[in-house]
């Protein structure tokens, strides 16, 4: 492809003409030094069109892995071509990204000698968003990268678990290639790696600290006699088709018997797969993988606990509710009924004092009765 | 209560060679130590030269003390003597940390000069290693991990029962609110009833 006969020499040129100014600004300074802003401006253009099209450069391979990945043939996956194209797509967009850091700089740095107030803030701003656009530029093509890898790792799982279909006595061999690909994930540093190392029927080894999945858990020696017979049909030995397996697969078979350790390349970079046939290291191993399980359920147990517990913490808050709605009413009614205690206390009192004026006539007119009478 | 004795660090490059040991004796007698010492030199090296490159070994010796033993593939091996009770991942935890630090600390070229006398001066963190690893917990992630857990676990499953009762408080307190709630009419329907009766 003749975008690969593309070099980067934009640091050469930055030095060039850094050179050239110095230069000029010992001999004439004066007359050259708008020379100078424009030479540095259409440096900090070229080196943001260099970008520009290395961005570009990245999206057409971005569009070509798209292409390849949203196959979903069984036999016709083509592992290395997807793996080149996934490797140098990874290494341009860190590229780029490095790039735009030194552009960034570049900038602050110019900034910084040209004085010059009326033209600086454009410039700034010019700059800047010059900069802004790259990088979301940047950051889309970055996110539909990660997008069509989780898309090809679906894919991948769709195809093991047909493949597992069609050949189901070799299957069982998956645990360890994928605790080695999340280590190589994490030693690679790529958080897009994750959605892959989350295998659909491990054991419960899930993405802890690096530290110790680079030691695959301990496979019984049956399995090494299937991935280890090369006479195997290679879809049947090689049931994970993650990247990483097929190179496990290769380190096994090329280990000869009983050695110590393979080193496998992975892109650029290796991993230490023991595969000791002692017991204290097959113990170490799978006292390992053991903690890990149990530290796995120990934490699956307490999320239960926190989600019973929210359930019974909500039902208590509806009786809550209620009895607040209880004591309310008691305290309405109770007010209510003061008031009407109130209110025949004041009637009885009154009634009291007309009982007492309406007695007092009465025994006035029995006394004229009798007085009279 | 699990114990570490001692720690070394050894060259199999052209014959065995201790290039640093730290020993604790505190649980021997004053008299046994010597020999102590001399005993777990010569355990250190043969185990090394016994052990292959890139291979783990665990010795076990009269149902009382083991030595854990890891042979890196370029040379370097690392020795733990403890007693039985050491759990073995913290054991070989420890070894790969000790030997990743030893041998970021000293280039290889050192090791021809080194000796355990000369070593404890200058790496003095392998004496306070072994103090801090007496504890298999401080030394292993997963061990610390798992008794972490453990005891958020025990705290949960309290909080839970004291959550129940909660629960039955409540429901208690529903039930009388709602007899008060009831009386509270009454009282006030009575009020009203001895009100409304008697009007003169």
């Amino acid at each position: 492809m003749e975008l690969n006969t593309i070099r980067d020499r934009s640091t050469e040129f930055h030095a060039c003409v850094d050179s050239l100014a110095r230069r000029n600004n010992l001999s004439n300074s004066r007359l050259l030094s708008p020379n100078q802003k424009q030479n540095t401006k259409s440096e900090f253009t070229k080196a943001a069109a260099q970008i520009a099209r290395e961005i570009n450069a990245t999206v057409a391979k971005l569009h070509s892995l798209t292409r390849l990945a949203r196959k979903k043939t069984l036999f016709d996956d083509r592992p290395n071509e997807i793996n080149e194209l996934v490797m140098a797509i990874k290494q341009d967009i860190t590229k780029v990204n490095r790039q735009i850091a030194l552009l960034q700089n570049h900038q602050r740095q110019q900034l910084q000698q040209h004085q010059s107030q009326a033209q600086q803030r454009q410039v700034q701003q010019h700059s800047a968003g010059v900069i802004a656009s790259l990088q979301t530029k940047l950051a889309s093509t970055s996110s539909e990268f990660k997008s069509i890898l989780e898309v090809r790792t679906q894919n991948m799982r769709d195809q093991k678990s047909r493949r597992d279909q069609y050949s189901a006595p070799s299957s069982s061999f998956i645990a360890p290639p994928t605790s080695t690909l999340a280590t190589a994930s994490s030693a690679m540093n790529t958080s897009i790696f994750t959605p892959a190392s989350v295998s659909s029927d491990a054991t419960g080894v899930t993405l802890f600290s690096g530290e110790f999945s680079l030691f695959a858990p301990a496979a019984p020696s049956a399995h090494y006699s299937s991935l280890y017979n090369p006479d195997h049909n290679p879809y049947a030995a090689v049931t994970t088709s993650d990247k990483l397996d097929d190179a496990a697969a290769d380190g096994l078979r090329n280990r000869g018997n009983g050695n110590s350790s393979s080193v496998i390349e992975i892109g650029n970079q290796q991993v230490f797969m023991p595969q000791q046939n002692n017991v204290a290291t097959m113990e170490y191993i799978e006292s390992r993988g053991q903690a890990i399980e149990s530290i796995e359920s120990t934490i699956a147990e307490l999320g239960q606990i926190y989600s019973q517990f929210t359930q019974i913490l909500s039902q208590q808050r509806e009786m809550v509710q209620r009895i607040d709605m209880n004591v309310m009413d008691t305290e309405v009614n109770v007010v209510n009924a003061h008031n009407e205690l109130a209110k025949f206390l004041d009637r009885l009192q009154g009634n009291r004092w007309l009982m007492i004026q309406i007695f007092a006539i009465l025994v006035v007119f029995f006394m004229l009765f009798v007085v009279v009478a | 209560m699990p114990k570490v004795f001692s720690i070394a660090v050894a060259d199999t490059n052209g014959g065995c060679q201790i290039l640093a040991a730290e020993n604790d004796l505190m649980s021997f007698n004053y008299f046994q130590r010597g020999s102590v010492q001399e005993f777990l030199g010569f355990f250190i090296k043969t185990a090394v030269e016994r052990t292959q490159r890139g291979m783990r070994q665990k010795i076990e010796e009269q149902q009382m003390y083991v030595g854990h033993v890891y042979v890196r593939s370029d040379g370097l091996a690392g020795v733990i003597v403890t007693d039985i009770e050491y759990p073995t991942r913290s054991a070989f935890t420890i070894v790969n940390k000790i030997l990743d630090e030893f041998s970021a600390k000293f280039p290889k070229s050192q090791f021809a000069g080194m000796s355990p006398a000369n070593t404890s001066s200058v790496y003095p963190e392998l004496k306070e290693q072994l103090v801090k690893y007496q504890d298999p917990h401080a030394a292993d992630p997963l061990l610390r991990v798992q008794r972490d857990l453990d005891e958020t676990k025990i705290v949960l499953h309290k909080t839970m029962e004291s959550l129940l009762n909660r629960g039955e408080v409540l429901d208690d307190l529903v039930q009388r609110s709602d007899q008060l709630s009831s009386q509270s009419k009454m009282f006030y329907k009575t009020a009203k009833s001895t009100n409304s009766c008697c009007t003169y």
